[in-house]
């Protein structure tokens, strides 16, 4: 069986992990920034109901998904650095989420490139925003002690070949502060960063408020790369951003590295822990959560 | 000046003060001290941009060390400004 389950490309599908995690009042709720959000905040309603947590991408942006119009959170990148979407073939054969919303499994899709032209193997360039952030750039609400998988392909570029390329992502829980109106992964909580680089799913790495994974020195063929971590149950973590980097530039040249199809997912979720004011026996023919399918 | 504590391996003190004198991140080395996890030590590093730069020298000192355990401020940093304008709302639910 395909991890993580029930991403075996079988379409639109009004799941029931669908509607509840669509609900505003789950714990686990994904936003998809600009006017894809899930629930529009100021009026009530309900977003692109294409934008569907049972996709290959999970909670994750999906960039063949929002194409060139929704960047956000990797819209921008440290100094000296750029990123750009870029429509390549001779991917790996995945299921990805096309730009009509539908599931394609297939080797031509769009990737993420980020360059570094920090001129220094010891400078990273890495994707803004993370922090200090608004909705927009927040990826999904979590639990503070939520446990999630975060999966990613990456290559460097043959123009790198001989050069050491590596891929950092980093997964922040951070907490909403009404002081500036921004999700934070530092102020007004302990962060606490924990590598979970060596993590497996049987074996999530704990104890941390954010983690990261970094690759091994990339190759020039499509590697797969994961992580499985639990947060720390900090106070007030409520969300998660994210931020990719390429680690490492070259003397008076570039380095390239390319990302396909990050992934993020929810892990060992009880529907209890899904939408906590469950008290009745909720059905599928409870508006409250599943009304919006209809 | 904030410090950032973290438990190291005892023999990777000297190969991190080196890495913090080279990266291009502001920290560099303040202390160390015992702790009481045989072969550990405690490693204080000063940083002037803590926010910006915590994950990134993680990272870095991570790929370092044998062990490497992020562990709390010993000296606090100040408050973060705001990157962003605000938006109009915080999202609903539970917040």
């Amino acid at each position: 069986m395909a991890f993580p389950h029930d991403q075996d490309g079988a379409g639109d599908v009004k799941s029931l992990r669908r509607a509840a995690w669509a609900s505003t009042s789950s714990i686990y709720y994904g936003i998809a920034g600009g006017s894809t959000l899930a629930h529009h905040w100021n009026d009530n309603s309900y977003g692109d109901q294409g934008y569907n947590w049972d996709q290959p991408e999970g909670f994750m942006r999906r960039i063949n998904y929002h194409g060139s119009t929704e960047k956000t959170p990797f819209a921008q990148t440290s100094a000296n650095g750029s990123i750009i979407f870029q429509n390549l073939s001779s991917l790996t054969s995945l299921a990805r989420t096309n730009s009509s919303g539908d599931i394609i499994t297939g080797t031509s899709a769009r990737v993420i490139r980020i360059q570094n032209s920090t001129g220094n193997t010891s400078s990273e360039v890495y994707t803004k925003p993370y922090n200090n952030v608004p909705l927009t750039a927040v990826i999904a609400a979590t639990p503070a002690d939520g446990q999630w998988y975060l999966s990613f392909y990456a290559k460097k570029s043959s123009y790198n070949n001989p050069d050491t390329c590596t891929v950092t992502a980093f997964i922040f829980g951070s907490r909403y502060n009404s002081g500036t109106n921004t999700y934070s992964y530092s102020t007004g909580m302990t962060a606490q960063g924990v590598d979970a680089s060596s993590s497996t799913i049987s074996s999530p790495a704990t104890g941390g408020s954010f983690y990261w994974i970094t690759t091994p020195a990339l190759t020039t063929t499509w590697t797969k790369y994961d992580m499985c971590f639990k947060f720390n149950g900090a106070a007030n973590l409520s969300a998660i951003t994210c931020r990719l980097d390429n680690d490492k530039g070259k003397a008076s040249s570039h380095t390239y590295v390319y990302i396909d199809r990050v992934t993020l997912h929810p892990m060992n979720v009880a529907m209890t822990d899904v939408k906590t004011d469950v008290s009745v026996d909720l059905n599928m023919d409870d508006s409250s959560i599943y009304g919006i399918y209809s | 000046m904030a410090i950032r504590r973290i438990i190291i391996n005892e023999s990777a003190v000297d190969s991190i003060t080196t890495l913090l004198n080279n990266i291009p991140h502001s920290a560099s080395f303040h202390s160390t001290s015992s702790c009481d996890e045989p072969g550990m030590v405690y490693y204080d590093y000063n940083m002037t941009n803590p926010y910006d730069d915590l994950p990134s020298i993680l990272k870095d000192i991570s790929g370092t060390a044998t062990y490497c355990r992020d562990h709390s401020w010993t000296s606090p940093p100040g408050p973060e400004p705001p990157t962003y304008n605000s938006p109009p709302s915080p999202w609903p639910g539970s917040l």
